[in-house]
């Protein structure tokens, strides 16, 4: 890089109008984090470098305009929209880089009721459009904890994944379509048709980028019918993990399709059930779609779930007002700054996914490892919240009281040490590191024994979509990977 | 020295839509669907006393409820941080709005295990009364701060107190014994106890006290119940500054303050 701070200030506000170009201390100093460093940034401790400016863009023209110029220059560019991520992802680790933020791309361009599809631009929120398609009786199916906040362009970038994903599956299954811009400036449009066998499928390589390879501007995803008054919610309470899993796993396996399927440990648990099942493992199925098929999988649910006479039925309300209340909004996350700040106990979490074989052993060896070898642990607990017919994921939560170090010093000393526990065993295990939050810049350290030989691949796109390495600097890939 | 606090495990009514206020017999709303939290008043309560502890050498600390079985977890937690007595008084009989019962039942339990300090929330749900520690001291002939927000050691025999007035904060030198009524204090979150500290804490047991009915002649119950319209309203304006205001105050505020 060959340029000034200042002079790429100034050529931002050429190629997007200076009104779209922000250098306020306050604006950079939170662009340097996202809730990997939350407790950092709570602190208003900043580790990272502070980029050159947030840059807000308008158009993939736009982004194709800046994209060339920082490639050019070699300038790093962290691409955001809702500014949700937990694993670092939108960490400027780099001096002077820019952070691209798609967020004003906010229009809902269509909605295609006869070919079940709408396509909005990277910046609307999923709320935003989960609330417009379902005022014509349709769903897109896609459900996270972050729905109030998250952005169409991040939920991609991620290969984000709702609490309905048992039945509509993940960001793979919904995306049809996606527009997205490379490095060199290309604007990509990828079209939106149900199905084809013209090559690989080229989604995949926007679908997970996280930012290192393009810049999404826009996406068509699938709609479904909403049918909310045919929705059926199990829950039961139970003592063992290992009994919850055996059922959710005969549930997949007998080929039952509810679209919510969550099991919690004790521990876990007492966030959200102790006013119910203090101690107890908690079960949770929700059916949904037309009237046959959600009952039809209910009745085989429970029919499942009566060979199991330690499960103990919940009343359904409980359930209900539990699921209704399970989204984050803003004025969650400035309810848990208070409260870290007064507390110095903070939430992380790190999820991850295995085959059956293996997911009892990783579930048990990590809170094993973790209780023993972590300090100043409140709670470790983990839910598995999204099933397959071949596995499940685990999320493990934990809280821990920060002591005896200082805000930067938090990662290194707890956040990152479970981190490694819960990566490695599952690996080694045979499951994956990462369910749904991406690599970010914090799993980094273990993308090799992740992938094994197929880290050929990630490098290789890497290399020919990125050549001059501009794009978030550090994430998937480790910095001197890419350098 | 030893400190006395009460606290209660109540539903958090936050979590209510305006749908979910339904008004049962017995002139209440059905909240059983509710997780339970501390209310903030016990909630403060409980951690300054805490902190009070790390201050002062052989503090005896005493958290003191009235509820149902779900509620030694809390006192399970309060017992792995250091509290030395967790005592429940397990009843099924409707305290709502009988403060006299319950600080009938508190003195009760005093009567046996004199305090120094006696910490109490202003109020808590269901059915507040705020007036719980004006007859704990009235009965015992304590000195009574209301509004407190914090207190500190100052020697064996008295306590630095900082309560509130008409929004300014005085600081206050009071004799023990004596009650406090917690008002909103800055310190508002209660701390977790560790998983150690919790493991640790395994054998403690949880002490039981009986409820001591009193009628109520200076607190007649309620007799008609009405809910109130809690509806929100969330706008957000694509404009700025001053002119968002001006456009959130005619659009919606206005018409919603004329309501009222």
């Amino acid at each position: 890089m060959n340029i000034s701070r200042e002079e790429i200030v100034e050529v931002m506000k050429d190629l997007v109008g200076a009104e779209n170009v922000v250098t306020e201390q306050e604006v950079l100093e939170d662009a340097t984090f996202d809730r990997f460093r939350k407790f950092e940034g709570y602190h208003h401790v900043y580790t990272n470098p502070l980029p050159a400016a947030v840059v807000f863009v308008q158009s993939a023209e736009q982004v194709s305009r800046v994209l060339s110029f920082c490639n050019a220059k070699k300038i790093n560019v962290v691409p955001r929209t809702g500014h949700s991520a937990t694993e670092g992802g939108l960490e400027p680790i780099v001096e002077n880089s820019i952070i691209l933020d798609g967020s004003h791309m906010n229009k809902i361009i269509d909605i295609d009721p006869v070919n079940m599809q709408a396509t909005a631009e990277c910046g609307v929120v999923l709320e935003d459009l989960e609330n417009a398609v379902r005022k014509i009786g349709l769903t897109t199916g896609h459900s996270p904890q972050s729905k109030p906040i998250a952005m169409m362009g991040g939920l991609i970038a991620t290969r984000s994944i709702g609490q309905f994903s048992t039945m509509y599956g993940g960001m793979e299954d919904m995306l049809a379509g996606v527009e997205t811009v490379f490095p060199d400036g290309t604007i990509c449009d990828i079209k939106s048709v149900p199905r084809r066998s013209a090559g690989p499928d080229i989604r995949h390589i926007v679908l997970g980028n996280e930012g290192t390879t393009n810049f999404i501007t826009k996406a068509t995803v699938k709609l479904w019918k909403y049918y909310p008054q045919y929705q059926e919610c199990l829950g039961y309470t139970l003592d063992k993990m290992e009994d919850g899993l055996k059922i959710m796993r005969t549930v997949m396996v007998e080929g039952y399709r509810p679209s919510v399927a969550r099991l919690y440990d004790a521990e876990d648990g007492k966030e959200h059930f102790s006013h119910f099942a203090p101690g107890k493992c908690v079960l949770i199925f929700v059916t949904e779609g037309p009237e046959l098929v959600s009952h039809a999988n209910a009745e085989g649910i429970r029919s499942i779930i009566a060979n199991y006479p330690e499960c103990e039925m919940v009343e359904t309300k409980l359930i209900e007002h539990w699921f209704a209340n399970l989204n984050w909004d803003a004025s969650r996350i400035e309810e848990e700054r208070q409260e870290v700040l007064q507390t110095d106990v903070v939430c992380c979490t790190t999820e991850i996914s295995a085959p059956w074989s293996a997911v009892e052993k990783i579930y048990q060896v990590c809170v094993d490892r973790v209780t023993r070898e972590i300090p100043d642990l409140t709670i470790f607990g983990a839910h598995a919240s999204h099933c397959y017919s071949n596995g499940i994921n685990l999320y493990f939560v934990y809280w821990y009281k920060v002591t005896d170090c200082t805000p930067e010093q938090e990662i290194t000393k707890y956040h990152l040490p479970i981190k490694k526990i819960i990566c490695e065993e599952t690996i080694a295990a045979g499951g994956s590191m990462c369910h749904h939050h991406g690599v970010g810049k914090h799993r980094v350290h273990w993308i090799d024994k992740e992938h094994g030989s197929a880290l050929y691949m990630i490098k290789k796109l890497k290399e020919a979509f990125d050549p001059n390495g501009i794009m978030n600097i550090g994430t998937i890939l480790p910095y001197h990977e890419t350098k | 020295m030893n400190v006395f606090v009460t606290c209660k495990f109540c539903p958090d009514l936050d979590r209510m839509k305006q749908s979910d206020f339904v008004v049962q017999e017995e002139m209440g709303v059905d909240t059983h669907f509710l997780p339970n939290i501390l209310n903030c008043y016990d909630e403060s309560s409980l951690e300054l006393s805490l902190r009070f502890g790390e201050t002062v050498k052989n503090l005896e600390k005493t958290a003191f409820t009235i509820g149902p079985k779900t509620s030694e977890q809390v006192l399970d937690s309060l017992l792995a941080l250091g509290f030395e007595h967790a005592v429940r008084v397990a009843t099924e009989y409707d305290v709502r709005f009988r403060p006299e019962t319950i600080a009938a039942t508190i003195c009760n339990y005093l009567h046996d295990h004199p305090q120094d300090l006696l910490v109490l929330g202003r109020e808590a749900p269901l059915g507040n009364n705020a007036a719980t520690a004006q007859l704990v001291a009235s009965y015992l002939n304590l000195p009574l701060i209301s509004a407190v927000v914090d207190f500190s050691y100052r020697d064996e025999s008295s306590i630095s107190v900082t309560f509130q007035h008409e929004g300014s904060l005085y600081r206050q030198e009071v004799s023990l014994p004596c009650v406090f009524s917690m008002e909103n204090a800055t310190i508002s979150k209660l701390r977790m106890p560790t998983l150690r500290q919790r493991m640790k804490a395994k054998n403690c047991t949880i002490e039981y006290a009986q409820l001591e009915q009193k009628d109520s002649s200076l607190f007649p119950l309620p007799i008609a119940m009405r809910i109130p319209n809690r509806r929100r309203l969330s706008s957000i304006s694509q404009k700025k500054g001053k002119d968002a205001v001006y456009e959130l105050f005619e659009k919606d505020l206005k018409k919603r303050l004329e309501e009222v």
